[in-house]
């Protein structure tokens, strides 16, 4: 089910939201939101409830083993490696397993004897990658003995299972959520109507009105990329670098928004990543919450920058490379983490140089930097991708591809970037559900809701991830 | 004051999600904001000329071209010059599911522009959603007529003779048409949210309310045809497509008849074949799945006979063997997709130009 869809907007969230609300204790509250992450979850593929299910109990089990086990017990530490390796393993054989047969199948056959590898009819469960790090986080913050792990197996199947953030983030971590998990059954319906309200409509309208429209260009032009022209390619990857932003940012803040209407208060994923100014900057501001997770369960156990230089370069550069391939099962992630990570090692090596250009030319040099990077994450394949590298530097005749009319892509593009680049984020607004802004962001809904009617909803981008 | 907040949000809400709708019509199609057209009935016209699409109208994809035809405008002096066909019959030639310009009529053109690429050739579509036989022959006479076309190309369907009520032609309009203001307008919001709730309901919940409407229908109207007493209507079928070849006789023009497709050709009757079956007794409660089926087979037979007779070229595109399957050719029982109406159309083609192979002979 999608949060751009009607079944979600006039079916599952009025139900949701009433009878949560109807419920008066914290047990009896976790079990409807676990139910209704289940039902939410279970809506594209029923099987895979049993896969998140497994996972929930698995990290639960873990927990009350730490419990039993306070630090410095002798069997702490098998609580917090069996499951993580069970996780990891699942992920594994869901998301990996055929990108390693086709990658051992690529590698025989430039030895020139090529053997039969198989290539096996996996499904990958959507979302499976932000739940096993849900899971995952817990734990080792439960082994690190930074949350105390809840006993309440409702209370963490809350936790995993929650709608607003299950498939596509942002990956909040128990920590985070705790206090407003406890506090539950005691919590305000009105207090946060408003702002979850008003988050609701901004991510809807990021989503719809900018990610939607943009996608109309994007798609055909990197399906035919081939025929594009220099002006084509470039028009086409601005508008994915927008695209994507407003997809994913418009599906955080409406997890934000979804969160508040539940009293649950789930942290900002995106800060104006397009204002970054140089590499460390744009991961301090995009995907918060899984670069945060990132440096802290892998660059700092990794020995961050705490043992010279080069180590500092080899442990940034493992940590690219793996958030790349968390991304997708491909190469051309691969290649795209290993890009970020380069970027941020030649930050370092260049810091006081870089930083002492104006900072419109450091905003400018980054966006372009972001943009070339994001070709490789967009293309199907690395000849896609320096095809379409090829077409933007070097100048090339073909074609533009655009299933809408062109002034609207150029407004929208327009607005995306006036937005993304100089306008406020949805956590920089006031969210005050009253007066003219009751009445502006109940026009803009109206407006959403037409285009849902209309369109059939888009998948967002990040669920494939 | 509270109240009042709310009440104008609400209205700027509704307002909202009609303007949405205006803007996605403008944005995909190039609809004006102010077009009045809210469903492809407010496409049609009557007027002295009978029934036929109305001039300079547009509902969605479907544009109306300045002389009431489906697609783009032509000028009189490309008419004069090219090899003219009109295409006519109900929503199966107008094109109901294809991507606007990939109704098989347009792409006949190209087909048969490839085929002979000295002469140019114009396909005109002057079909409507539900025109029955008798009044496209009425339009032959009143309006296409005054094109000259050089071929009249007529799709029948069949099992419209198997309404309840004998079809017959929509007698022309004689008043004085009335002035309708651009502000006058409707929601166009209600039939797209009625299909976007359609779209949310399960196949068998649809299958459930198509045989509640079917058997609410039959109740009303008791009259059941059976395959033994329908030969008074492939009578009148017959009677009719006679009076159509002679009327585009008589205003000079070559008729030509392709004979009736529908989805159902492999007659292996799978679970959603099944359903579009029931979906197109819907529309022709009197009969059952069968006997449309029946019908339409005898329909054709007597089609090539009438051909026969007449001297007319009647074209049978034979879907069945395109290779292609039933679901990739139509988008319901009978109106094709995209696919469909290329396939279609090349049948067409092809069988035009075996026949008036003179008409592509350089001067």
């Amino acid at each position: 089910m999608l949060f751009n869809s009607l079944e979600f907007i006039f079916l599952f969230l009025p139900i949701a939201y009433v009878v949560f609300w109807s419920l008066r204790t914290s047990s009896a509250r976790y079990i409807w939101l676990t139910i209704a992450g289940y039902v939410f979850y279970g809506w594209w593929d029923p099987r895979f409830v049993l896969l998140m299910f497994f996972s929930t109990l698995v990290a639960y089990v873990a927990g009350l083993g730490m419990l039993r086990n306070p630090p410095g017990s002798p069997h702490r530490k098998v609580y917090m490696v069996v499951p993580i390796v069970v996780d990891l393993t699942l992920l594994g054989f869901f998301k990996y397993t055929n990108f390693l047969l086709d990658t051992i199948r690529a590698v025989i056959g430039y030895t020139g004897h090529p053997i039969e590898v198989p290539h096996l009819n996996i499904i990958l469960p959507i979302g499976i990658s932000f739940y096993t790090f849900h899971t995952i986080s817990y734990i080792v913050d439960s082994y690190r003995g930074t949350i105390t792990p809840t006993r309440n197996f409702f209370e963490f199947s809350t936790y995993v299972s929650l709608f607003s953030q299950l498939v596509a983030g942002p990956i909040v971590r128990f920590r985070q959520i705790e206090k407003d998990l406890e506090a539950i059954g005691s919590s305000s319906r009105t207090r946060w109507l408003g702002r979850g309200v008003s988050f609701f409509c901004i991510g809807l309208a990021e989503k719809v009105l900018i990610a939607d429209t943009l996608a109309v260009i994007v798609d055909p032009s990197f399906q035919h990329w081939q025929e594009l022209s220099s002006s084509g390619a470039w028009f086409a990857v601005i508008a994915y670098t927008f695209q994507l932003l407003f997809d994913f940012s418009g599906y955080s803040t409406m997890a934000v928004g979804l969160g508040y209407l539940f009293a649950l208060r789930i942290p900002q994923n995106f800060n104006s990543p397009y204002k970054a100014l140089n590499p460390s900057d744009f991961w301090e501001r995009w995907h918060i919450s899984l670069s945060s997770c990132l440096r802290d369960y892998l660059y700092i156990p990794l020995g961050g920058n705490r043992s010279g230089t080069a180590k500092t370069y080899r442990n940034l550069m493992i940590t690219m490379l793996i958030g790349g391939l968390w991304h997708g099962a491909s190469w051309t992630f691969v290649f795209w983490g290993f890009y970020h990570g380069l970027l941020l090692m030649i930050y370092r090596v260049f810091k006081s140089q870089w930083d002492a250009l104006p900072k419109k030319a450091q905003q400018g040099g980054m966006f372009l930097l972001v943009l070339v990077g994001w070709v490789f994450f967009r293309a199907e394949s690395f000849q896609a991708a320096a095809g379409i590298l090829h077409r933007m530097f070097i100048p090339t005749d073909g074609s533009f591809f655009s299933d809408t009319n062109l002034s609207l892509a150029l407004i929208t593009m327009a607005f995306a970037s006036w937005w993304s680049m100089i306008g406020p984020n949805p956590f920089e607004v006031s969210h005050e559900w009253r007066g003219r802004r009751q009445m502006f962001w109940s026009l803009v809904l109206g407006i959403c809701l037409a285009m849902i009617i209309v369109q059939r909803p888009s998948p967002f981008l990040y669920f494939q991830f | 004051m509270r109240v009042i907040l709310w009440v104008s949000s609400f209205i700027l809400f509704l307002a909202g999600v009609e303007f949405g709708v205006r803007f996605d019509d403008w944005s995909r199609y190039g609809v004006s904001f102010l077009a009045r057209e809210t469903a492809i009935d407010n496409l049609v016209v009557r007027d002295s000329l009978g029934m036929h699409a109305r001039p300079n109208s547009q509902y969605r994809g479907y544009s109306i071209d300045s002389l009431g035809f489906r697609g783009p405008n032509r000028s009189r002096d490309e008419m004069e010059r090219a090899l003219l066909i009109i295409a006519t019959g109900a929503s199966e030639t107008f094109g109901l599911y294809e991507t606007p310009g990939k109704e098989w009529p347009r792409q006949l053109e190209d087909s048969l522009a490839s085929q002979c690429p000295v002469t140019p050739v114009l396909v005109l579509n002057a079909a409507l959603a539900g025109m029955t036989l008798p009044t496209v022959t009425q339009d032959i006479d009143l309006r296409l007529s005054k094109l000259n076309p050089d071929i009249v190309l007529y799709y029948p369907s069949p099992v419209q003779y198997l309404d309840s009520r004998v079809p017959q032609a929509a007698a022309p309009f004689l008043g004085i048409p009335v002035q309708e203001s651009r502000f006058d307008q409707e929601l166009r919001v209600l039939p797209r949210l009625r299909d976007a709730l359609k779209r949310l309901l399960p196949e068998r919940a649809l299958d459930l309310g198509r045989s509640l409407i079917l058997a609410n229908a039959r109740k009303h109207d008791s009259h059941q045809f059976s395959v033994a007493d329908t030969e008074d209507r492939l009578a009148m079928y017959e009677r009719d497509l006679r009076q159509l070849i002679g009327t585009a006789r008589a205003v000079g023009s070559e008729p030509v008849i392709v004979l009736s497709q529908n989805r159902f050709f492999t007659r292996d009757m799978s679970g959603s074949d099944l359903r579009w079956l029931l979906a197109w007794e819907r529309f022709y409660p009197a009969a059952s799945g069968e006997l449309l089926l029946t019908f339409e087979d005898q329909a054709s037979a007597r089609t090539q006979l009438v051909g026969q007779d007449s001297g007319v070229l009647v074209v049978d595109p034979n879907l069945r063997s395109s290779g292609h399957l039933p679901e990739e050719l139509f988008a319901d029982f009978v109106h094709f997709t995209d696919l469909g109406s290329a396939v279609f159309a090349g049948a067409v083609g092809r069988g035009i130009h075996a026949d008036h192979a003179h008409y592509c002979q350089s001067d």
